[in-house]
Parts: C-alpha cells; sequence; structure tokens
C-alpha cells in the first residue's frame, strides 16, 4: 500500500477506535466483571445467604441460650463470614497483583514495538531518500502502528520524509528512528498503592503519561477501580465488626463476663473472630438472668437493620451491578462505532475480488488487444517485406 | 457514487451479526438451563437488590418461624402444667370442705384429708417445677433445673423469656412464677401446708385457709388464661409467618424464575434467526466474478 499520510491516518483512526471497546471491556473486567465474579450474588452460597445465616444462628441462641451446640452455630456462620470476607480481600490483592505484572509485561511489549518502529522508520528514511518502493515496510509499520495505539493510545504524526513519530500524551515516544523506553512504576502491592500510586517513566527518568488503551484502563484499575472495590468490601466487614462488637460488648457470656469483642477488624489485617469458646458468646444482657437472650435477639436484628452490614452489602452488589452493566452497554455502543470505522477503512483500503478480477480482464483484453496490434503490423511488414517487389520474379 | 464494499467488508460485518445472534442465543439458552432470569448482578441490578431484600426476608420468616414453635412449646408446657394445677387445686378445695363439714369427724379421717392434701402439695410442686428443654417453664431466666425449691419458696430470677414472632413482634413465653404460685409464706404451697397442718389439728381456722387457697387458685387461673390467650396469639401469628414464607417464595420465584414458555418461545425465534443469518451468510460469501468466468 502506498505511504501516504492519508492511509496512515486512516490505520491509527482504526487504532483508536479499537482501543475504546478494548478498554472499556478491560475496565469493566477489573471493576464489575471480576469484582462481580467475587460477588457470588444472588445465590444461596453468597455473603448475604452467609449474613442471614449468621443472623438466624443469633435469633437461634435468642431462643436457646443454654445449648451450647446452637451457641457453636453463631461461631460457625461468624467463622464463614470472616473466611468469605477475607477471601475477598486477598482475592482483590491479587488481582491487584496480577494486573500489575501484566502493565510491566504490556510496557516492555510497548517499549519493544516503539523501537521496531524506530527500525522501519530508519529503513523507510533510507529507502525513500534512494528512490525506492517502501510500501511492504509502510505496511509492517503500520500495524505495529496500530498495535501502539491499542495498547496505549499513542497518536501518529507523519513526517516529510516518510517517517513517523509516535506521542504519548504530549511526550514522544518513537520521534524518527529513536524510540523511548517506557517503564511501570509505583508500588508493587495494593496496599502501598494509596502512598505511591502507580505510574509510568521513560528510561530517561522523566515521567510518561499512557493516556488510555489496555495500558491505561490497567493504570486506572490499579489506582483506581481495585482500591474503590476492595474499600467498599472492607466497609461490609468493618460495619459488621462495628454494630456485633457494640452489641456483643455490652452483653455477658455463660460464665458472666461481659465487654468481650466477637470479631476484630482492623485495616490492615481484616476481620477476624475474637470469640472462639462457644460459652463466651454473650447472649445476655448484663446483669440481667443467667439464660438471657436479649442481647443476641438485638445483634440478630442487625441483620434487619437498614444501616446493617446487610444493607451495605446489597448496596455494593448493585452499584457493581449497575456499573458492570453501564460499562458492558458502552462497549456494546463503542463497538457499533468500531465496526462502522473498521468498515469505512475495510471499503477503502481492503481488496475486492470481484474488482480486481474486472481489471485482470480489463488488462487481459488490453494485453489481447495489444497483441493483435503487434500481429497487424508484423502482417504488414510480412507484405511489405515478403510480398513486394516481386513483380516479373 | 456508492460506497465501496469489499468481501472483507462482508466477512467482517457477516461474522458481527452471527456473533450478535449467537450471544442472544446464548442468553437464552443460559435462561433455559437454569431456570433463572439473571445470573450475574450485571444482568439485572434492580432484579439482584429485589431478590436480595426477599431471599433475607425469607430467612428472617423462617428463622421467626422457629422461635414461634418454641414458644408454642413453651406456651403448651406451662398450658399443661397449669391445667393439671387447676385440677390439683380444685380436688384440694373440695378435700379442705369435706374436712370442714365433717368438722367432728374422726382424727383418721382427718389425717387421711390432711395426706392427700399434701399429696397434691407435692404434685403441684411438680407442675411449678415443669421444664420445657431442661429450663423450668416458670423460673424465668434461670440456669437452675427448679423454679421452686421443695419448700415453696422461688428459686427463679423472674427474668422475662421472650420470643420473636416479627420484626417488632415478640411474645412472652414464659410465665411469672411468682405471680402464678406465690413464693414462700404467701404461697400456694404454704397454704396447702397450712391447711393439711389445720386438718390435722382440728383448727377451726380452715374457713380462712380456704379464702387464702381461692385467692391462690385465682391466680393460677389467671395464669392460665393468660397463658391460653398468649398461645392462641402464637399459632395464629405462626399461621401468618408460614404464609408470609409461601408469599415471599413466590414473589421470589417472580422475580428470579423465567417465565417457562415465554423463553422457549424466545429461544426458537432466536435459533430461526441465526439459522436465517447462517443461511444468508453462506450465500452472501460464496460467489464471487471468478464462479461465473469461465
Amino acid at each position: 500500500m502506498a505511504p501516504d499520510p492519508v492511509t496512515v491516518a486512516s490505520q491509527v483512526t482504526e487504532g483508536q477506535a479499537d482501543l475504546h471497546p478494548g478498554m472499556l471491556r478491560q475496565g469493566a473486567d477489573h471493576g464489575g466483571g471480576h469484582g462481580q465474579n467475587l460477588l457470588g450474588e444472588p445465590s444461596e452460597t453468597g455473603l448475604s445467604a452467609q449474613l442471614q445465616q449468621f443472623w438466624a444462628a443469633w435469633q437461634g441462641v435468642a431462643d436457646r441460650p443454654d445449648d451450647l451446640a446452637t451457641r457453636g452455630q453463631v461461631l460457625t456462620t461468624g467463622t464463614s463470614l470472616v473466611t468469605t470476607l477475607q477471601d475477598a480481600r486477598l482475592g482483590m490483592d491479587r488481582e491487584w497483583g496480577n494486573t500489575r505484572t501484566s502493565m510491566d509485561a504490556l510496557a516492555a511489549q510497548v517499549s519493544t514495538t516503539a523501537s521496531a518502529v524506530a527500525d522501519l522508520n530508519a529503513s523507510i528514511r533510507q529507502l525513500a531518500g534512494a528512490g525506492q518502493p517502501t510500501n511492504e515496510l509502510s505496511d509492517r509499520r503500520d500495524t505495529l502502528l496500530q498495535d501502539l495505539s491499542s495498547l496505549t493510545g499513542a497518536t501518529v504524526r507523519p513526517v516529510d520524509d516518510g517517517t513517523v513519530d509516535v506521542f504519548l500524551g504530549g511526550q514522544p515516544l518513537v520521534r524518527g528512528a529513536t524510540a523511548s523506553v517506557l517503564a511501570v512504576a509505583g508500588s508493587t502491592t495494593r496496599a502501598g498503592q494509596e502512598l505511591d500510586p502507580v505510574h509510568f517513566v521513560f528510561a530517561s527518568g522523566s515521567p510518561a503519561e499512557v493516556p488510555s488503551g489496555r495500558l491505561g484502563a490497567m493504570q486506572e484499575a490499579v489506582n483506581v477501580t481495585l482500591p474503590a472495590a476492595a474499600a467498599r468490601f472492607a466497609e461490609v466487614a468493618a460495619t459488621l465488626a462495628t454494630q456485633v462488637n457494640a452489641l456483643h460488648a455490652s452483653g455477658q457470656g455463660l460464665d458472666g463476663t461481659s465487654g468481650r469483642d466477637f470479631f476484630t477488624y482492623t485495616s490492615k489485617d481484616g476481620l477476624a473472630m475474637a470469640v472462639t469458646d462457644a460459652s463466651q458468646v454473650a447472649a445476655g444482657a448484663a446483669g440481667a438472668g443467667a439464660l438471657d437472650g436479649s442481647s443476641a435477639d438485638a445483634i440478630a436484628a442487625i441483620g434487619r437493620s437498614r444501616t446493617g452490614p446487610d444493607a451495605v452489602w446489597k448496596q455494593v452488589v448493585v452499584d457493581v451491578a449497575v456499573a458492570t452493566q453501564a460499562a458492558g452497554r458502552r462497549a456494546d455502543i463503542q463497538d457499533v462505532v468500531t465496526r462502522e470505522v473498521d468498515g469505512a477503512r475495510l471499503g477503502a483500503a481492503g481488496v475486492d475480488i470481484d474488482e480486481e478480477m474486472t481489471d485482470l480482464l480489463r488488462f487481459q483484453r488490453a494485453y489481447e488487444g495489444a497483441a493483435r496490434v503487434m500481429t497487424a503490423i508484423d502482417q504488414a511488414l510480412d507484405t511489405l517485406i515478403n510480398r513486394t517487389g516481386l513483380v516479373g520474379r | 457514487m456508492s460506497m465501496r464494499v469489499t468481501h472483507r467488508n462482508l466477512t467482517e460485518t457477516s461474522l458481527a451479526n452471527l456473533n450478535t445472534n449467537k450471544a442472544r442465543l446464548s442468553r437464552f439458552q443460559q435462561q433455559l438451563s437454569s431456570g433463572k432470569v439473571f445470573s450475574r448482578p450485571s444482568d439485572s441490578p434492580t432484579g439482584t437488590s429485589e431478590s436480595m431484600s426477599l431471599r433475607s426476608q425469607l430467612r428472617a420468616n423462617e428463622q421467626f418461624s422457629r422461635s414461634a414453635d418454641d414458644a408454642q412449646a413453651w406456651l403448651g408446657t406451662q398450658d399443661t402444667a397449669l391445667q393439671s394445677s387447676v385440677a390439683a387445686l380444685h380436688q384440694a378445695r373440695e378435700l379442705a370442705l369435706r374436712g370442714m363439714n365433717t368438722g367432728t369427724a374422726s382424727p383418721q379421717v382427718r389425717e387421711a384429708l390432711a395426706s392427700e392434701i399434701s399429696g397434691l402439695r407435692e404434685q403441684l410442686l411438680g407442675y411449678a417445677n415443669a421444664n420445657f428443654g431442661g429450663r423450668p417453664v416458670f423460673g424465668g431466666t434461670t440456669d437452675q433445673a427448679m423454679a421452686f425449691s421443695p419448700d415453696g419458696t422461688y428459686a427463679g430470677d423472674g427474668g422475662r423469656v421472650p420470643r420473636r414472632l416479627g420484626e417488632s413482634a415478640t411474645v412472652r413465653a414464659d410465665t411469672d412464677g411468682v405471680a402464678t404460685f406465690g413464693s414462700g409464706d404467701t404461697s400456694v404451697f404454704a397454704a396447702l401446708d397450712r391447711m393439711a397442718a389445720d386438718l390435722r389439728a382440728g383448727s377451726t381456722t380452715l374457713g380462712t385457709n380456704l379464702t387464702e387457697l381461692d385467692a391462690a387458685s385465682g391466680k393460677v387461673l389467671n395464669a392460665l388464661t393468660d397463658v391460653g390467650t398468649r398461645y392462641a396469639r402464637v399459632v395464629q401469628d405462626r399461621q401468618d409467618i408460614q404464609d408470609k414464607v409461601l408469599s415471599v417464595t413466590a414473589l421470589l420465584a417472580g422475580v428470579e424464575d423465567i417465565d417457562l414458555p415465554r423463553t422457549i418461545t424466545e429461544l426458537k425465534m432466536q435459533e430461526t434467526a441465526y439459522q436465517a443469518a447462517l443461511g444468508a451468510t453462506g450465500r452472501v460469501l460464496q460467489p464471487t466474478l471468478m464462479d461465473f468466468l469461465r
């Protein structure tokens, strides 16, 4: 294909159209898709079902404060809540770590691609200077530019000598025959992200900006989406611990001791069980009869509260669901736009067999015509050479 | 000039449309095989929210139903104990009357009456110590096995034992032992003791004793009425809770479950659409000018 600026521009247009659905899908995957899988709702086994079992166990203790097995039920369901919330927390950490690792790999890919573009730039400049055709090299470079664009949202500016410059935000990634090396810097753990957000730098040390593309979407995931989702999970755990503990501490266990916490919660380590002995479960109000169950009844009522962990959790699920749905819709719309742009590009640049066949026939006919002219001239010469001047021979 | 359409164009468009059709087909298939309208929250955020609320209502009501069963058992135990107590007190009253009328009766007869009354007192103490699941139903929140010690003193703690039958509804599952049987000197047991002693001694204060016994019986009878009222309420509430469980289950099914005939019809329609798309694609993609130039 001819390396004219129009083609380059159309390639880049395609690249940019491509990156949006990719980015949104990525965003949907990180913010909602994976988060949504972590939710496990609606089901008979998800967190809300476990919360309900927990409250039912407390109501059971309110009915049978004397029964150790019933009290044990509170510990069992509480432990399963802790496990689920901690698993979700670890899942977030893992997800964060995986995305962070992928970012390193993708940044390396961007750097290699950029250096390949720079090499092709050099070759093209040389060939173009010598007046040689550069079509094949330009096609190869166009493919690479498309990759760069969908990875990072890079913009391309053609230069008169046949080379192209590639920019990330305002910074040059490729200029003529030289390419910069892109790297990811910042925290490598989710815990450290808040103080040291993940960002990009060039090997030269100057800061880099990746405006969009897969890499941009991943940066948003590790800096915004995943920490926000983790914070919502933490909110559920914190609400659960605070509200249960407040009532639990005011109640007394079978041993008559009050003031115990049921859960421990720290933002660093998350949720854990504080009570491990069934007789320490505070079912009764402090100072009431030995088999009072009013404290357990009050704790069970947290499950019906509009500000309790159940309500917080429901809000998390609905928010994630709405966000995922919206992202999915935006991606669908962008898919359509991409298809249109791709269609236009294919319409302009693609090969059509019918067209090629007609051309082929046209040239074949022209060839036949030319051949016929040759025959005519040949015949005329034949007449001249062989048939003239033979009178009287 | 009309837009240039290449074979690549046709292929890409056909593929995209086929994919869209297939995605729709798979959605209906998933609905049909799972029986649920949505399998992920993003399929229907409102549906998810509603389903979560209904599920938690369902769980809560199931628990209320269990608590109601428990309350019913507690109150049933008290009902039986109090009915027997009333019967025993009636019997004691009759014996006392006989002792009064036969004021001149022989000491042997009076002794027989007195020991019968003492026997009734022991029976009554047994009823007052009735327990359910190891807990004395007249003892409040005590962790002791007895609500009344053998001398008729209240050994419970007077605490209340409520059972939750609804978000804001509780019912008292126990009965105040002191209000029903009294305690110590003022207890129904002490009244029976005094009556037996007076009968043995041939005392003339039997009339006072009888008034005392009647007053004590009145308290037991009141308690019986109260327990009966609460029992009836628990039965009614339990029925209501079970109705609620059924209606919530139905609502949940309405939110979560698919409309089978509709989904099957839609799946069939989608299948037809997919086949049509496949057919059209097959037709459009095959021929080129090459097929017609020989």
